[in-house]
């Protein structure tokens, strides 16, 4: 079985699965690992019939208990691999259970990339895009927006195949999901072709980052910060196409510097070797920079005293996808984290309202404490995608009672 | 004849000079010293290597210690082979042909409410 | 270059003060210290953090490059956990190649505070290994 860090150690589960932090520590009632999409197929229909539900998991890296299960637990870690390539359209099909760092090795033989990655790549294609993972840029959405057809199988354990060209409103609905609407069991991703990037790391001053962020923000292909509650630092992080970097030695001192393709040099933290828990908020763009200082502010007053972890600035491009951390509004995400062996829940639930009160919608992937309430009211399309989960699961096979309280139904 | 208390090889590894200080009083300018005791009969001649942390060593600067007596080393003054660059952290082993004893000063007054910093190098037994 | 120093260094007077007034990172309060590796090896670094009443948290590894000296403060080591600020800890430096270690406070919290402490290390007492 491919290696996963929340591996249980047979079917008839007698330990615990936990997910890639260890703060989420649950047992299914069975865990499947099917070999290919008929399987999961058979694995739905099997579920119908005993009146019971079943969730997907990709790498179990979501610290939310979107797959939490004490039902049937579905792993598609067997769906995977490049399955069909075309290097004209930079179109690939892939299965759903590709992790991202793998599928890239087999993408890059066939001379294609992602356009860009979260800070790690251990998620897989199936879990990042149905999660609303991002990376940071101006110019990019976030990795759902990769997903133009595919395979998935349905509520009543049949496989379909949908496409943009076809089902448009269906794919926006579908992106960003979370395993609500049908497991999807392949992915036509739109690519780009293979590039190099160099990244380069400068380190500075809060107030001077501030000051100079819209230019940076802009003139850079990627660019996002870290802020360090200890020192009061900036680390900003761009990226740009080799020979068209921008330089800041007059104001910034230059800590990294590398070059290569864009899954080598994008996510960079994909294997800490200590876990942590985290919290992410996705508000319009033009409240990030006075949320950021409201936040520094609180942090360095209160929590500096417990709390080492920096936290993170990006931008992430607005999108049309129904439960997109960036539907309709260009965003900037701002991500609070803190060592999982230390308390963490006072300090995120302390500075969530700060973001809340910037319009901000929390990541689907990470710890908040709203419900389907205080949701909908940030989600224009809301009741439309209620609707059509109704309408595709009406016996709710995919849903647990997190999902439910989530998504008030 | 008095035998000289010490050892011959030295070490300070938290060295700093300030470039700025809040008065112009030159004795209230920021400074550091390492002051070399040589309580032997004999000179000692002592050099000293400096070190950075992302830059090959510094030196050797040298000078010598009459016997019976002792020099307060501001590290300001040095410049040869090379001047110590300011705001920047540095280290420094000091060797000598026959036993000293090394104490580091530093005064910090970059602002007002100044810092004095004074201790016993460490020394290789 | 002959190394000098030793390969097992404590602190036993831990506490990294909670305030911080002026300019940071420059005046931000710390309890750091200043490695000193003279060989021509790189010298790595294993950091074990002992409190009153908990469990000893590490290994915090850390790595000095040969001829070089490198400051780390005990503020910013965050793997595999943040240190408590205003908290006192005792410091246990294990090094495999001989080091010198000199251990700094800069207290710039409120009040007329402003007082920056050193100690040479206690390792001398200590007749750590060769």
């Amino acid at each position: 079985m491919a290696n996963t860090p929340w591996s249980a150690t047979s079917k008839n589960l007698d330990q615990d699965c936990h997910n890639w932090s260890g703060g989420l520590r649950f047992r299914p009632a069975r865990l499947e690992v099917p070999e290919h999409e008929e399987a999961v197929a058979a694995l739905v229909r099997a579920a119908g019939r005993q009146g019971r539900t079943i969730r997907p998991v990709g790498s179990a890296h979501s610290s939310s208990e979107i797959y939490v299960t004490d039902d049937v637990l579905v792993s598609l870690a067997n769906i995977c691999g490049l399955h069909e390539h075309d290097s004209r359209c930079h179109r690939a099909a892939v299965g759903a259970g590709s992790q991202l760092t793998e599928l890239s090795k087999e993408l890059q033989s066939a001379g294609m990339t992602l356009s860009n990655f979260g800070d790690v790549a251990t998620q897989t294609v199936g879990g990042a895009i149905g999660t609303g993972t991002h990376g940071s840029g101006r110019n990019f959405p976030n990795l759902s927006m990769m997903l133009v057809g595919g395979r998935l199988v349905t509520a009543r354990g049949e496989i379909t195949t949908f496409g943009v060209e076809e089902d448009l409103d269906f794919v926006r609905a579908l992106r960003v999901s979370f395993g609500t609407l049908g497991i999807l069991t392949s992915a036509t991703l739109q690519l780009e072709p293979l590039h190099d990037l160099r990244r380069q790391e400068w380190c500075l001053g809060f107030e001077p980052c501030m000051e100079a962020l819209d230019r940076l923000s802009r003139e850079n292909r990627n660019f996002d910060f870290y802020w360090y509650p200890r020192s009061d630092e900036v680390k900003i992080r761009c990226l740009n196409p080799p020979g068209e970097e921008k330089t800041y030695g007059a104001f910034a001192r230059l800590a990294k510097d590398e070059t290569g393709p864009p899954h080598e040099v994008i996510p960079q933290h994909s294997d800490l070797p200590y876990r942590f828990e985290e919290m992410e908020y996705s508000m319009p763009a033009e409240a990030g920079p006075d949320c950021m200082r409201k936040l520094r502010t609180r942090i360095k007053e209160k929590w500096r005293r417990s709390v080492g972890w920096r936290v993170l600035y990006r931008y992430i491009k607005r999108d049309d996808t129904w439960l997109s951390e960036a539907y309709g509004r260009d965003s900037v995400s701002i991500s609070l984290h803190q060592n999982a062996t230390l308390p963490y829940w006072d300090f995120f639930l302390d500075l969530e309202p700060v973001m809340r009160d910037h319009g901000g919608r929390p990541h689907w992937a990470k710890k908040h404490s709203l419900r389907a309430t205080e949701l909908k009211a940030l989600y224009p399309m809301w009741d439309r995608f209620l609707a059509l989960r109704q309408e595709l699961d009406p016996e709710g096979r995919f849903l647990t009672p997190y999902l439910r309280r989530l998504l008030g139904c | 004849m008095t035998h000289a208390i010490g050892s011959r090889r030295w070490a300070i590894a938290d060295g700093y000079i300030p470039s700025s200080s809040a008065s112009d009083d030159p004795a209230l300018v920021s400074h550091e010293s390492a002051c070399v005791l040589n309580t032997g009969d004999t000179p000692a001649k002592v050099e000293i290597t400096l070190f950075f942390s992302d830059r090959e060593p510094a030196g050797p600067f040298r000078f010598t210690v009459a016997a019976r007596r002792t020099v307060h080393l501001r590290f300001n003054d040095l410049d040869d082979p090379e001047p110590v660059p300011r705001d920047t952290p540095y280290a420094s082993l000091i060797e000598a042909d026959t036993p000293v004893v090394v104490q580091q000063t530093r005064l910090d007054s970059r602002q007002p409410s100044h810092a004095l910093l004074s201790t016993i190098a460490y020394c290789q037994d | 270059m002959e190394a000098i120093g030793k390969r097992r260094w404590t602190i036993a007077g831990g506490h990294i003060p909670l305030g911080s007034n002026g300019m940071e990172p420059e005046f931000t309060s710390r309890d750091e210290i200043a490695v000193l590796n003279c060989s021509d090896s790189p010298a790595r670094l294993r950091i074990q953090i002992h409190y009153a009443d908990r469990p000893v948290v590490g290994p915090y590894d850390v790595e000095i490059a040969a001829r070089r000296v490198r400051r780390i403060r005990f503020n910013d080591l965050i793997f595999p956990e943040a240190l408590p600020l205003d908290v006192d800890f005792g410091a246990v430096i294990e090094a495999d190649v001989p080091v010198v270690v000199q251990f700094t406070r800069l207290d710039s919290g409120t009040g007329s505070r402003s007082t920056i402490a050193t100690a040479a290390y206690a390792a001398r007492n200590l007749q750590g290994s060769r």
